[in-house]
């Protein structure tokens, strides 16, 4: 690209970063040509220039109200005057009148409507006022109707079929659509909501930053100055800006994020948060039946059929407990995670579990006993997550991995250091690659040392390379094949003597294109 | 001759004299300097609204460290330097607050302002005066673009259904545009027509 070419690149980039839908790759692009080009820096920095100062000259607060509002502060600072703080807000355009008699006008008409304010109804600002009512609404238990007048404290309920519409004294609009629960807090010095379940469409006309609308929710606070947006509550907060911007505060710890017009976000409990970026998700709830549901965010769900449902037991309070040999199978082939995989590079498996003694006594040649897997079979595999080494410790945590460096078969693999899968114990197992091909293995939440580990050529010994606490594989997914199925609990082709089988708790699978933090880590670490 | 341009000799007997209690000189300084400190908060603080409270500030502040004010200096710089001051508060009450530090924006936020100090700089900027003299000057469908996604808060979807284009040559009109604009108000006096873009 000549530089030319790599600007418009740049600025193109820009208008996605901006529109909040850039891709990782995309973003991580961007960064470099500014970080490394100073001429595309300076022609992004001028444009955002630009940008401010037409936001600036937009932005509707005339000069004439600009230079009033700071000599009446500097007046309300001279002479301690704390009241005449709020003549600010009320000045008319300045005529040619001694400074003194325009202060006196406007200071006896903000006195006026002072009173007016401290009387007790909200400030005509924040008046709301039901606008439009469909199906099943009510306000504090009172069927809804156009043209009543919203208080403080009251509850405000919609059904599955209701419509809710509330409009302020400022001409926005706030609608609540199907089952949603809410409540206004507070009229006065900006609008507070609490949404506790539901969905809440805005339009929001602009407010001054003194008196904000915002909407709380169970996991978070959303401050709105003037947008458009949708924000919906159930296990998650979610946040969706047609217009303008909102801040979205997360209530776990005060970090907040500013979403942009076409920008999303998401605040709430963690895991909840990760399913939704996961492309497979198991929670083994069910309870009953021979059928896993994929709970993943992403793609169409990749549901495990239990192979023989009389090997398997669900236990009381959630959890799947594999007690002879049998697998679960997807229901297709694995398609979403290999594609998602291969583009990534990256790859992270995620396994809360529970292992059985009855895996540390098979026969040498049944390992590794093969917990999840992307696999077409004994010799061809994308991925497979076991227990123990053919011919060797059975109670280590291995690993193989196809890659464009690899045989198909995955090897050479990868080996936790230390036997860790030593029953009785739950733990929560993961193991990661980055696009880098950087790999390691976490335990309960914390970083394991690992090990290569390579067949010798009699097949029975195993080689190790010193234990890290990441290991280097060559190569990248690209070869990965897209018609596996996911397998849990042993081979694909698994006869019924259930070579390779796994047994013991299931009670969590989740696999991501992407390394987790460590805060990602430490949130599925604890075992659900 | 414009009424409020600001010579720093005037600018001195003016923050002499507000000093001495005399109100409308003070409002004479800030209407001498407005323009050019909303302008230098607005190009650093996303926010409009925002901008101009904290421009609001530093006025008050420069009021109240009025008598630690050098008559030798220019009276813009000292007041500006209280809007860095200003900013910078903002910035790190803002940093305090801030999850997902955004790597890209922190690096144009830089950059912007080594950008705006080159027009800035210690000469009679008034970088939103120039610009509002430089939209005189872009017409068509440059123009209205603009006006609808500045002025009339428009987003890209809708300019775009009513211009029969993309979202995306919307923004890229669009950033053409700034691009015009930008070039422009470096120039003492507008030049172009910004209409070809």
């Amino acid at each position: 690209m000549n530089q030319e070419e790599r600007l418009l690149r740049a600025f193109h980039l820009k208008a996605t970063h901006d529109a909040g839908s850039i891709p990782s790759d995309e973003h991580r692009e961007l960064l470099h040509l500014v970080s490394t080009d100073v001429a595309i820096a300076d022609a992004l920095a001028d444009d955002l220039l630009v940008h401010r100062l037409l936001r600036q000259a937009a932005n509707g607060v005339g000069d004439e109200r600009f230079v009033t509002g700071v000599t009446v502060r500097v007046k309300s600072e001279r002479d301690g005057s704390a009241f005449l703080r709020r003549v600010e807000r009320c000045l008319p355009a300045r005529r040619r009148w001694p400074w003194l008699a325009v202060a006196s006008v406007a200071a006896a008409a903000c006195l006026l409507v002072t009173l007016l304010i401290a009387w007790p109804r909200p400030a005509s600002g924040d008046l709301l006022v039901v606008s439009g009512t469909t199906g099943e609404t009510s306000i504090s238990g009172i069927r809804a109707g156009t043209g009543m007048t919203v208080s403080p404290g009251a509850p405000l309920t919609c059904g599955a079929d209701g419509q809710l519409a509330l409009r302020v004294g400022d001409g926005s609009v706030l609608t609540l659509i199907g089952t949603s629960y809410a409540e206004v807090e507070r009229v006065t010095d900006g609008l507070a909501l609490r949404l506790e379940r539901g969905t809440l469409t805005a339009t929001v006309a602009l407010r001054p930053s003194t008196a904000p609308l915002r909407v709380r929710t169970p996991h978070g606070e959303a401050l709105v100055l003037g947008t458009r947006f949708t924000l919906t509550v159930g296990e998650l907060t979610t946040l969706t800006v047609d217009q303008g911007r909102v801040r979205l505060t997360d209530a776990r710890d005060g970090t907040a994020i500013e979403v942009i017009a076409g920008g999303r976000a998401m605040i709430g409990a963690r895991t909840a948060v990760l399913r939704t970026h996961a492309l497979a998700w198991y929670d083994f709830n069910e309870g009953s039946g021979n059928t896993v549901r994929d709970h993943a965010g992403r793609g169409t769900a990749l549901d495990l059929l239990i192979t023989d449902p009389t090997a398997a037991r669900w236990l009381p309070g959630g959890g799947l407990r594999l007690e002879r040999p049998t697998r679960l199978l997807s229901s297709a082939p694995a398609k979403k995670i290999a594609e998602a995989c291969r583009l990534s590079g990256e790859l992270t498996i995620v396994a809360a579990i529970e292992p059985d003694a009855a895996n540390t006594r098979g026969s040498p040649s049944d390992y590794p006993k093969r917990l999840v897997s992307l696999t077409a079979g004994l010799d061809a595999r994308d991925v497979s997550l076991s227990q123990g080494l053919y011919h060797g410790d059975r109670n280590v945590l291995d690993v193989r991995l196809r890659t464009s460096a690899s045989t198909v078969d995955g090897k050479p693999s990868l080996t936790s250091a230390e036997p860790v899968l030593t029953p009785p114990r739950r733990l929560v197992v993961a193991f990661s690659k980055d696009r880098h091909g950087a790999c390691r293995f976490h335990v309960d939440g914390q970083t394991i040392p690992l090990r290569l580990t390579e067949e010798q050529p009699d097949g029975s010994d195993r080689r190790f390379s010193p234990p890290a606490a990441t290991q280097q594989l060559a190569g990248d997914l690209s070869a990965w094949a897209l018609d596996m199925p996911l397998v849990v609990g042993a081979e694909r082709e698994a006869a019924a003597s259930g070579m390779r089988a796994w047994l013991g708790t299931l009670r969590r699978i989740a696999i991501f294109d992407r390394v987790l933090s460590d805060e990602e880590h430490a949130a599925l670490a604890r075992w659900p | 001759m414009d009424e409020f341009a600001a010579t720093d000799a005037e600018d001195a007997a003016l923050a002499k004299r507000a000093l001495a209690g005399d109100a409308d000189a003070f409002d004479l300084l800030v209407r001498r300097h407005q323009g050019r400190i909303r302008a230098y908060v607005a190009i650093r603080v996303g926010d409009p609204v925002l901008a101009d409270d904290l421009a609001q500030d530093s006025f008050v502040i420069a009021f109240k460290r009025l008598a630690t004010f050098d008559a030798q200096r220019p009276f813009y710089l000292w007041l500006r330097g209280i809007a860095l001051n200003v900013l910078r508060n903002q910035m790190r009450r803002r940093s305090e607050q801030a999850a997902d530090h955004d790597q890209l924006q922190a690096l144009l936020d830089a950059r912007l302002d080594t950008r705006a100090a080159l027009i800035d700089g210690d000469g009679d900027a008034d970088l939103l005066a120039r610009l509002r003299r430089c939209m005189e000057h872009v017409s068509g469908t440059a123009a209205t673009t603009v006006r609808a996604h500045y002025f009339e808060a428009r987003n890209l979807e809708d300019i775009a259904r009513d211009q029969g284009r993309t979202a995306a040559a919307v923004g890229m009109l669009l950033m053409r545009a700034r691009r015009w604009l930008r070039s422009c108000i470096e120039r003492p006096e507008p030049r172009g027509d910004g209409a070809a873009l």
